[in-house]
């Protein structure tokens, strides 16, 4: 049973066409990933699914019910979304931002409640970062301010969270504790996760976690290639996407574990 | 940590209960000297120990000069601290869609053409200030892409167009009786104001205020741009509209009676979001309650400073300016 199906989506910005005639389906507990160049449609699609934009053709359906048939409050509690970076705004403090969380289960006019603390303290040790709770949000390293954004999500509840290139400016210690925690939340919390990824590793490390893991190639608005990661993560669909040439190699961990990666040329 | 969070609540503490004290000192202190607890006396316990000028001077001049006041800078810090939250910008305030200089231009148009009584004055600036964000809503809403900055510039042009209308309006005044009422009206004064300004500005701080206190949790949220915003349940562009309007119609109302009173709805807020914070909960009650306070206590000196009343736009710069000035010094911007 799909969490979310994509029939059909074709997506224009004014007269230029972003998305054409996308077809997904994502079932419960999987990791999607979007691959594909910068322009590619990865972003623009998942502000489709986020319900962003009014109008288009073909059909966004999630738990069943078409997407913007569904309130922006009640879509809220299904989708929570974590951005690549922000727009301007206040200094808020970390405890401030991963409230703003909760805002889909309060009444405009209601404040947090106990309720919401705890969840909010309960969010920020599972990231690891009580620490930083009345930190400002400004103020903290890029990697902070994605497992602030990660706790956030996890207080908003929603079965399915949407990633826009998550890993995007973070180092490599930081992008490890990301993949970690996504991998964990996928797991244990049985969320459906998607996200758009720059890093054609990052199908394959989940793929060796033993996550069900689906790929989507895009390339200029369409979805190319599709499938598991075997299926698709290939030397040739590579170079058709992003016109470069790279060998994709088998390795075995210590512990056994076996995995392949992708060098470039 | 926590020796930060007690003077942070002295602070707010200190806030809400400062109307009350401002309150009754602006009662009592004046050009006419007079004993408050006599008034008190005569006016509760019927003894005549004040005579009934002071009475008289108490609750027919003093009293409702101090609630119009409180309404008013309560209103413009408020709408100031609001409009910041939407516009996602700390350098914006109350008057930047318009409001002031189309209520400006509606004051100047009525004494002009009818040259007499305020209530004319005060409906015709009010309607033309809820006039002038309209107009700027109407432009910004030419274009469909980030309408935000845009309905920004709409209020930029709308304010030239009245501002411009308003140097008009000077120059075919006449200089010996329009002109000066214009001047005056323009540098914003509370000397005039009587229970008749009160019945007028009640209804729209009744409601405009409440409103925006009712979504001030979700004013946070609306800080972080439309689509994440979106995405955590608010409904973004319907609760934009109302809390613009609501600014507006409180903005007009505060503008039309006390004329343009300029940085209480930019100083008001900042002092807040220096000294406790950028949460919007938090914020917006304590804005309107500062810059009531403010704009009572900057009333008490412009009356009692000197034999003639100063105009309290004058004031509030002349006393904004450096105050904030000091402010940002010690607290080195602080969340900022």
């Amino acid at each position: 049973m799909s969490i979310i199906e994509i029939k059909n989506l074709t997506f224009a910005y004014e007269t230029q066409n972003v998305l054409k005639d996308i077809s997904l389906m994502i079932k419960k507990g999987t990791i999607t990933c979007l691959l594909g160049n910068n322009g590619s449609g990865k972003t623009t699609l998942l502000d489709n699914i986020l319900g962003i934009y009014p109008s288009q053709k073909g059909l966004i359906k999630v738990h069943g019910d078409e997407i913007n048939k569904i309130s922006i409050s009640k879509r809220a509690k299904y989708i929570s979304y974590i951005p690549q970076n922000h727009e301007e705004h206040f200094p808020y403090t970390v405890l401030e931002i991963v409230l703003m969380g909760r805002n889909p289960y309060l009444k405009a006019y209601e404040r947090s409640k106990k309720e919401d603390l705890t969840r909010v303290d309960e969010a920020l040790s599972l990231m690891g970062i009580m620490a930083l709770k009345d930190r400002l949000y400004t103020q903290l390293s890029g990697g902070e301010m994605k497992m602030v954004l990660f706790a956030r999500a996890y207080v908003q509840d929603t079965d399915i969270i949407l990633m826009d290139e998550p890993t995007a400016s973070l180092d490599l210690k930081n992008e490890q504790i990301l993949l970690e925690r996504v991998a964990y939340l996928v797991k244990e919390k049985h969320k459906t996760i998607i996200m758009s990824s720059h890093e054609i590793n990052h199908p394959l490390y989940f793929d060796r976690h033993k996550i069900e893991t689906q790929v989507a190639m895009l390339k200029k608005g369409r979805i190319l290639y599709q499938g598991s990661v075997k299926e698709v993560v290939l030397e040739q669909n590579i170079e058709a996407i992003y016109d470069v040439k790279t060998k994709i190699l088998p390795y075995t961990l210590d512990d056994g574990d076996e995995g392949r990666t992708v060098i470039t040329m | 940590m926590t020796g930060g969070k007690t003077k942070k609540w002295s602070i707010m503490i200190l806030i809400y209960i400062s109307p009350v004290l401002l309150l009754l000192l602006s009662l009592a202190l004046g050009r006419y000297p007079l004993n408050l607890i006599d008034v008190f006396q005569s006016t509760f316990f019927h003894k005549t120990s004040a005579s009934s000028v002071e009475t008289s001077v108490v609750w027919l001049i003093r009293f409702p000069r101090a609630i119009i006041g409180f309404l008013i800078g309560g209103s413009l810090a408020l709408s100031g601290a609001t409009l910041q939250g939407v516009f996602r910008n700390p350098l914006v305030d109350s008057g930047m869609l318009g409001v002031n200089s189309g209520a400006g231009f509606g004051a100047v148009l009525a004494i002009i053409l009818f040259n007499q009584g305020s209530i004319t004055t005060l409906i015709f600036s009010f309607a033309f200030g809820l006039l002038a964000v309209g107009m700027a809503f109407a432009i910004g809403g030419f274009y469909k892409q980030s309408s935000t900055i845009m309905l920004i510039l709409g209020g930029v042009i709308v304010s030239s167009l009245f501002s411009a209308l308003i140097s008009f309006g000077k120059y075919i005044a006449d200089p010996f009786d329009e002109l000066p009422e214009i001047v005056f009206w323009l540098m914003g004064s509370l000397a005039n104001v009587s229970y008749d300004e009160l019945k007028f500005i009640w209804l729209p701080v009744l409601i405009g205020v409440p409103v925006i206190l009712y979504y001030r949790r979700q004013i946070n949220i609306l800080s972080m741009g439309d689509k994440e915003a979106t995405s955590l349940g608010v409904h973004t562009k319907r609760l934009k509209g109302i809390l613009i309007i609501s600014c507006s119609l409180i903005t007009a109302a505060s503008v039309c009676i006390a004329g343009t009173i300029g940085w209480v709805g930019l100083i008001i807020p900042h002092i807040i979001r220096m000294l406790i914070g950028n949460d919007h909960s938090k914020l917006m009650p304590l804005s309107f309650f500062l810059g009531g306070s403010f704009l009572v206590c900057i009333d008490i000196l412009a009356r009692s400073l000197t034999a003639a009343e100063i105009p309290i736009g004058i004031l509030t710069s002349l006393i904004g300016a450096p105050f904030y000035i000091l402010l940002l010094k010690k607290t080195k911007g602080g969340k900022w």
